[in-house]
């Protein structure tokens, strides 16, 4: 009998590991959910340092072709308004515009947004999660009371990135994520996306605020979307070099 | 000026015009040949804009106040071997040496940029005094014959030029750009045609250009003088810049067509570092520039007037910054002259001490012989703030 029990013990945990779905199906419906075709917004950049000071930009985003294309704008304040990133191909290549010279000036893709906790590869698609992360599911795991995948990613070859582990907690009921921790080479936790407020936005949950959080530093970025829709379709050549400057 | 003042003005006064700009305050004190200069400004750029993505019609005008010591003697800047020979050959009589060459700063009110945009399905013109910036490099631009850097300080407003300029994109990232600087005869007119196109995570562009540029005097045979002499000369230039893994990676260079043979090219490369730390550096080589061991005064004037982006053939600048915090960062930037082996530091301090309000400290420190570009100046320190509407 003890033997049965423990043959069925095995056989219910062999079920539960073969319907529990892989880390890159859980990042392909996390990539899929986060994805709309198209998108244009407004959103506020509240920096905080460690010492309490915070600074508020303003800037108006697009994103195109499942996000492999973006730009943003700063609107405010006045010193970096008019200032312009354009970034193609899943963020691999940045331009930044500046207006006051009316210089467009090709970036590299680690260079940091704006004094903030944000790098541009941050800011670039989703898309390449899974070329970027060998992805493990490590299960189901409550965060907040929220049940969550919790996936462990390992940096591939190809990935450039600082980050060799990142730790990410996906919602189990749609597929999107509430938090993704960054570990440093050292394993320390050095900053933490939490994606909060999500509401659902012509069809699309939506993170009205996301927050990025430099355990290290001890300093914060916030990015509230003030304006969001996912039907603008963008006019052709929109995410040109040319529009950079417009 | 003022006739594109009442060109412009009916425009304004009946489109919503934005404007925005900055008030900015400089203290500077030089320690110079034992002696301290303090001296700086106060300056209000005012910015206008109106319009939007056809036709927008902008510009600027500059208010400058200087305070402290507002004339100076050229000669101060030279070494005295210099401009001894040039100035006071020998057999001048005592009562007619020249030791000073005085230059007066003045407060000035201008208009620096006044420029209308019009933008087509297939072009964008743009048309007046208008911001030119031009090539890959931070600290100099061997291709842009429309502007002079001022090395201490590469990313400062550049002075409007007076263009016509039309950019037509075609393709995915490919731009063709034809700037003309017009002057008094054609022949004197700047003239600039590129086409950029990008490779790979690589933005490249080929240019011709022609201007009435500087000839190196040692290369007039007709007439072995130290004088200065110009004609009207063609380049070909080329500027690339993109990464290779998250190395930034850029180079600028043009070569003179012709008999007046020059050339000169930046390569540079950039980094930054995950704890945000930023790196940059630069080598130029200018064959404009005097070689090593043979500067002479016509040198110095050349590039005191702008004429050269370098007093000698090579040179590197490299930069250092790192964010304190999110609102305080410290940079070290220095230049190097490698051919008289001068350099000078100049450490830096950023803070944003509130919304729109930045303050930058610098101090430099020069090294070398006191015959030597940077070491015959001592040290310097330098207060700015700027404030922003």
């Amino acid at each position: 009998m003890r033997y049965n029990l423990s043959r069925l013990f095995f056989m219910l945990f062999s079920i539960t590991l073969a319907q529990q779905p892989s880390g890159d199906d859980i990042i392909d419906k996390m990539v899929d959910i986060m994805s709309p075709e198209n998108s244009q917004g407004i959103m506020e950049q509240i920096v905080t340092s460690s010492n309490g000071q915070s600074r508020t930009y303003l800037l108006e985003m697009y994103s195109g072709n499942k996000n492999e294309k973006a730009l943003m704008r700063y609107l405010k304040p006045t010193s970096v308004k008019g200032q312009t990133f354009l970034m193609l191909n899943n963020g691999d290549d940045i331009w930044t515009y500046f207006p006051r010279t009316r210089r467009v000036r090709k970036l590299t893709s680690n260079a940091k947004l704006q004094g903030s906790d944000f790098t541009f590869d941050d800011m670039s698609s989703d898309e390449t999660w899974k070329e970027d992360y060998s992805v493990e599911n490590l299960g189901l795991e409550s965060l907040n009371n929220v049940e969550c995948w919790k996936l462990e990613g390992s940096k591939t070859e190809k990935n450039t990135s600082d980050y060799p582990k990142v730790l990410l907690y996906v919602r189990a009921s749609d597929y999107y994520p509430i938090q993704i921790d960054y570990a440093d080479p050292k394993d320390r936790i050095e900053k933490s996306l939490y994606l909060e407020d999500i509401q659902i936005v012509d069809g699309y949950p939506t993170a009205m605020r996301i927050r990025m959080k430099n355990h290290l530093e001890n300093s914060e970025t916030i990015m509230e979307t003030k304006e969001i829709s996912y039907s603008w379709e963008p006019p052709e050549g929109f995410f040109s070099e040319r529009n950079l400057k417009k | 000026m003022i006739k594109w003042i009442l060109v412009f003005l009916p425009v304004f006064a009946f489109a919503q015009v934005e404007f925005l700009g900055y008030i900015e305050t400089e203290y500077d004190r030089m320690n110079f040949d034992n002696q301290a200069y303090n001296f700086g400004y106060t300056k209000l750029r005012l910015d206008f804009e109106s319009g939007r993505n056809d036709v927008l019609i902008a510009g600027n005008i500059n208010i400058q106040k200087y305070f402290g010591k507002t004339t100076w003697n050229m000669l101060d800047f030279l070494p005295n071997e210099m401009w001894e020979s040039a100035f006071n050959p020998p057999g001048t009589p005592d009562s007619s040496l020249i030791s000073d060459y005085p230059l007066a700063i003045s407060d000035t009110l201008y208009l620096d940029n006044l420029y209308a945009r019009l933008s087509f399905s297939k072009a964008d013109i743009t048309v007046g005094q208008q911001p030119l910036s031009l090539g890959s490099g931070y600290a100099w631009n061997p291709l842009d014959i429309f502007n002079s850097k001022d090395i201490m300080d590469p990313t400062y407003d550049q002075p409007g030029v007076m263009a016509f300029r039309i950019e037509i994109p075609f393709g995915d990232r490919n731009t063709f750009d034809a700037i003309l600087a017009p002057a008094e005869s054609w022949e004197l007119a700047k003239k600039m045609v590129g086409l950029k196109s990008g490779v790979g995570r690589f933005d490249i562009s080929m240019h011709w250009a022609q201007a009435n540029r500087l000839i190196p005097y040692w290369r007039i045979v007709d007439y072995p003088d130290t004088n200065t002499h110009y004609k009207t000369m063609d380049y070909l230039g080329i500027t690339t810049v993109g990464q290779i893994g998250d190395v930034g990676l850029w180079f600028e260079g043009v070569q003179t067509m012709g008999k007046w043979e020059h050339n000169e090219f930046v390569f540079g490369s950039d980094y930054t570092f995950s704890t945000g730390t930023f790196f940059m550096v630069e080598y130029l080589y200018n064959t404009l520039g005097a070689e090593k061991n043979s500067t002479q005064f016509v040198n110095y004037m050349n590039y005191l007037m702008g004429e050269t982006h370098s007093l000698n053939q090579n040179y590197s600048f490299f930069m250092i910054r790192h964010s304190m915090t999110d609102f305080i960062s410290l940079g070290l930037f220095g230049i190097a002259n490698l051919d008289d082996k001068s350099i000078i530091l100049n450490p830096t301090v950023d803070w944003d001490i509130k919304e729109d309000v930045l303050l930058s400290l610098y101090y430099s420190q020069s090294i070398g012989e006191k015959d030597t570009e940077f070491g015959l100046q001592d040290s310097a320190i330098r207060l700015r703030i700027r404030a922003h509407f």
